[in-house]
């Protein structure tokens, strides 16, 4: 570590100095439990996170990279309040999850996965019923659908059913959908997973430009590709072995050696 | 107030699209029991040829009795799996995740799941009954509609309860728990759907007389032979109690299911 930090430009940071952090994460401990059928029996349990702690400030992007597996997606649904940590306390906005209010939970969004629309309803049927759970009223909720498909280029197929969609497709539904409240804690897992490099870059440009430099949006995403990481992240997090490493982000882009050192890969020339 | 009725809205809207646009299964969701209240109006010709027979207080003999208790059935049936199927599709489907990182409550999320199938369900008893009426002769003129209306209430509000509690175990357990199809299977036997409790030994009939299913079936047959709420009294008290313990219960259980869930962090899981 130490010598990743004499060879570049790069260093390792703090966990986060935010005075008012929007994401506290402190100590956070985590781990899964397989249980035998209807929770008797054996139960297994496998280490995820160990002492996991840092901040976010407001406006702030910090990009997780990490190995399949490491525990990424579970550290952004503990930020995210769909999963609760085993140890160590979460606060977002200043309250913790356990406790939290409808008001709370509209200020945060998550977007991951692939699965999680109806295939026989058509992408604008998705988006209002979400949206309507969110509690967005009928003309902003109409207005919010087509400004989100416009941002996403997804226009033109707002009426055709999600069955029909492509990976890709599917993957900037789950971003127009994180975006219908607003949010100001943006939580994204592997946004551009499946995207070609054109919609990639599309949602790349997004994030910096549009939600974080225009709206101070604040967001955590998680990636496995490490120049996203360092195009997207003030902050770059490496998930290793339970535990989350902090580098800051270069002064010279494309300086990713500590990274890659981390991952035990070779420096780039 | 309002946020709560477009939430609900949105609820009945995705399950009424997702119904139409499965048209086969929902369909069949129709024929189905007019087929088998059919199939007893023969049966009952073997049991009761003349429609005599005094069957619990029912008019119309053997064919009135099974016909009113089958149509009903459907009623008892989606209430007690309406939240449960919704919740373990959403699993399977993957939005059950989704659904609980929007600001809807769990409760008013299992309430707006319940609503489309109980409406669904309560027009085919109607269908069923009219059918059964119109072409099998059984006698719909002595209604009770007011005992009919609180018997149906307070059926719907005990049978939800205990769906709920399935609804929990899916969201705790990801599988549908075996006590559900033991619940659904048991009770239908137990409960004097296709003959009448006193037929069973003395034991079972004690089994029978603790199921909500019992008094639910035995409330609304005698809606429809016309008698009033001051004559089936016990069977009210009965059900007012147990959904006035029940329900409760089974939203705390929701409600610790859902934080398990998210404790686990299984929310996504089936």
């Amino acid at each position: 570590m130490d010598a990743c930090r004499a060879e570049s430009t790069w260093s390792l940071a703090e966990a986060g100095s935010a005075a008012e952090p929007v994401v506290d994460v402190r100590d956070v401990t985590k781990d899964w439990i397989e249980r035998a059928a209807f929770g008797f029996g054996r139960t297994r349990r496998s280490p995820v996170l160990a002492g996991v702690s840092f901040k976010i400030g407001r406006g702030e992007v910090v990009a997780v990279l990490g190995e399949n597996g490491a525990g990424k997606s579970t550290l952004l649904k503990i930020v995210a309040g769909l999963a609760r940590p085993d140890a160590g306390s979460v606060r977002v906005f200043g309250a913790d999850w356990r406790r939290s209010t409808p008001e709370l939970q509209r200020r945060v969004r998550y977007s991951g996965g692939e699965r999680g629309f109806y295939f026989r309803l058509t992408a604008r049927e998705n988006l209002a019923f979400f949206g309507a759970l969110d509690g967005i009223g009928p003309n902003a909720l109409h207005r919010r659908i087509t400004d989100v498909a416009e941002i996403l280029d997804l226009g033109r197929v707002l009426d055709r059913r999600f069955a029909t969609f492509s990976s890709g497709l599917r993957q900037r539904l789950l971003v127009a959908r994180a975006l219908l409240t607003q949010p100001e804690l943006l939580v994204l897992d592997e946004p551009t997973h499946a995207l070609d490099p054109g919609h990639a870059a599309q949602v790349r440009r997004l994030v910096r430009e549009t939600l974080v430099a225009q709206a101070n949006v604040t967001v955590i995403v998680a990636t496995n590709l490490i120049d996203e990481a360092v195009e997207l992240g003030d902050r770059v997090g490496v998930l290793r072995a339970q535990r989350l490493t902090f580098v800051e982000r270069p002064q010279e882009r494309g300086d990713d050696g500590p990274i890659r050192a981390l991952f035990g890969l070779p420096h780039h020339g | 107030m309002a946020d709560a009725a477009a939430q609900l809205g949105a609820i009945v809207r995705r399950d009424a699209l997702l119904a139409l646009r499965a048209p086969f299964g929902f369909l069949a969701r129709w024929i189905s029991p007019l087929i088998a209240i059919a199939g007893f109006s023969f049966v009952s010709r073997l049991v009761d040829p003349h429609r005599a027979l005094a069957v619990d207080g029912a008019h119309g003999g053997y064919f009135a009795y099974v016909s009113v208790n089958l149509a009903f059935m459907l009623l008892a049936a989606s209430a007690l799996q309406a939240v449960m199927q919704s919740v373990r599709y959403d699993q399977i489907v993957g939005t059950l995740e989704p659904i609980f990182a929007t600001s809807i409550p769990a409760w008013l999320f299992a309430a707006g799941c319940a609503v489309w199938p109980i409406t669904v369900s309560c027009a085919q008893v109607a269908l069923s009954l009219a059918v059964a009426a119109t072409f099998m002769g059984l006698d719909l003129h002595a209604i009770d509609p007011l005992s009919l209306l609180t018997f149906a209430v307070l059926s719907v509000v005990t049978m939800s309860a205990i769906g709920l509690f399935s609804a929990a175990g899916v969201i705790a357990f990801r599988q549908v728990p075996p006590s559900d199809y033991l619940i659904g299977g048991a009770a239908t036997l137990l409960a004097g759907t296709l003959f009448p409790t006193r037929l069973f030994p003395p034991v079972v009939q004690a089994v029978s007389w603790c199921l909500p299913l019992t008094h639910m079936l035995r409330g609304l047959r005698a809606a429809v032979a016309g008698k009033s709420l001051a004559a089936t009294a016990g069977d009210v008290v009965w059900l007012a109690i147990a959904g006035g313990i029940l329900l409760p219960a089974s939203l705390l259980a929701l409600s610790y299911a859902v934080e398990r869930a998210r404790r686990e962090g299984t929310l996504g899981h089936y």
